[in-house]
């Protein structure tokens, strides 16, 4: 299993939705830790992200850097291998999950 | 001890320099009014803001204040802004001052405005602490720092390490030290600064945002306000056809209708993609479920208060987008 904290390796900071908004996006994140996880289609270990420890997370962070994997990846495989960790915004993977599962309609 | 020279042609010579005199500074005052009355140099306009000097509490007052700054501005007519009346100020009128300074200087190229400051001392401390003066260009005076206002944050992209400064300074005040509790606010700022970046200004040009937290000891609460200068909320959101067909027939829509859509999330973003335009309703969300309280949105002609879903609509324009919002202990 692979474990993604985005607080501790990406941002404590999480910005917006894509790169030219400025810096820590939803649009940087994606493509530097999750395309190169999902670029293998015969992996299908399972990736963990912790969310917790981050001072928020915009809408359009989370839809660009999880909905955006599923526009790119597919939903199943999305729904399939992420799995999330937030204990200081439980709500926060119910909202993640509405993201992905509309990024295939 | 002077000499007094009172002889005969001393006194002469005396009367010559003073008739000489008399005579220069009658002819620069001729020229003076000459100069007025034919346009060439205009006498400075006195603009008196309104005791309270605040768009979210008194809109109407500061409203045309503002219009009428922006009047002798475009006209490049010298203004002076006298503040020495005012008794009551927050930072959403200092921001929405500095803003149309901004836009005065940069569309047409005025600058000639003077000033005073608040006679009453706390109105006094809150515009300096603000950084108001910092703020305007070419001047450098040291920062004051107040215990209760935050210094205003300009910026032109979505800062995240800004919106925390601002919840840190509104965590020491109120005392909470949660992030769950704070995430609200900060997922509140990145959109506003979002929506500026992607959707204020035409064809992506770069524009500004401003964003300050002031701390009210009284009620303990801390207030945001963030503003931008912007095309405004009705005018960049996507209109339907009957909308448009009313705009084309000089019967536009009315904008506190427009932004009351935005907001409950009625699919109004330009960009036709379906998974955008979730900034607004997301804010609005966070004030229905009360994680923040009291939240303004003053767009062009509207003024719209969330927590009641109601909305007023102002008989003077209003040059941007700004949104209030308070955080309660």
């Amino acid at each position: 299993m692979i474990r993604i904290n985005i607080a501790e390796q990406f941002s404590r900071t999480p910005g917006a939705r894509y790169r030219s908004d400025g810096p820590h996006s939803g649009e940087e994140f994606r493509e530097k830790f999750l395309v190169p996880l999902f670029a293998n289609e015969d992996d299908n270990s399972k990736i963990e992200i912790v969310l917790d420890g981050a001072a928020g997370y915009a809408t359009s962070f989370l839809d660009e850097a999880f909905g955006g994997i599923a526009r790119l990846y597919g939903v199943k495989r999305c729904l399939e291998r992420l799995a999330f960790i937030s204990n200081e915004e439980p709500l926060l993977i119910e909202e993640i999950r509405t993201y992905i599962e509309e990024a295939g309609k | 001890m002077k000499k007094l020279y009172k002889s005969q042609k001393h006194r002469r010579r005396n009367n010559r320099r003073s008739r000489r005199a008399v005579k220069r500074k009658n002819e620069r005052r001729c020229k003076r009014r000459v100069a007025i009355r034919s346009g060439a140099v205009k006498r400075e306009i006195r603009l008196v803001a309104p005791v309270n000097f605040s768009l979210i509490d008194n809109a109407v007052e500061a409203l045309f204040f503002f219009e009428e700054f922006t009047k002798y501005g475009r006209r490049k007519h010298p203004v002076f802004l006298d503040m020495s009346e005012i008794r009551e100020i927050t930072p959403d009128a200092i921001l929405y001052l500095l803003s149309l300074f901004d836009l005065l200087e940069e569309e047409h190229d005025f600058s000639q405005v003077k000033g005073n400051l608040p006679s009453h001392k706390p109105c006094r401390a809150v515009l300096l602490e603000s950084g108001f003066l910092e703020q305007l260009k070419g001047r450098q005076l040291p920062r004051l720092r107040g215990r209760n206002i935050l210094s205003i944050e300009t910026g032109s992209q979505v800062r995240g390490d800004v919106a925390a400064k601002v919840i840190s300074f509104a965590q020491s005040r109120l005392g909470r030290r949660a992030t769950g509790q704070t995430s609200s606010v900060y997922k509140t700022i990145i959109e506003c600064m979002a929506n500026t970046t992607n959707h204020a200004y035409k064809d992506e040009a770069q524009g500004t945002w401003r964003l300050v937290a002031s701390y009210d000891k009284e009620q303990n609460r801390v207030r945001f306000a963030f503003l931008d200068n912007g095309r405004g909320i009705p005018h960049t959101i996507r209109k339907n056809f009957h909308e448009r067909l009313q705009t084309l027939f000089q019967y536009p829509p009315d904008d506190g209708k427009l932004i009351r859509s935005a907001i409950r999330g009625d699919f109004r973003t330009r960009t036709r993609k379906i998974w955008r335009g979730r900034g607004l309703p997301a804010i609005y969300s966070y004030c229905k479920k009360g994680e923040i309280a009291d939240l303004v949105i003053v767009s062009n002609n509207a003024f719209v208060k969330s927590a009641t879903d109601t909305d007023v609509l102002l008989k003077r324009k209003f040059h941007g987008t700004l949104l209030c919002w308070d955080f309660l202990r």
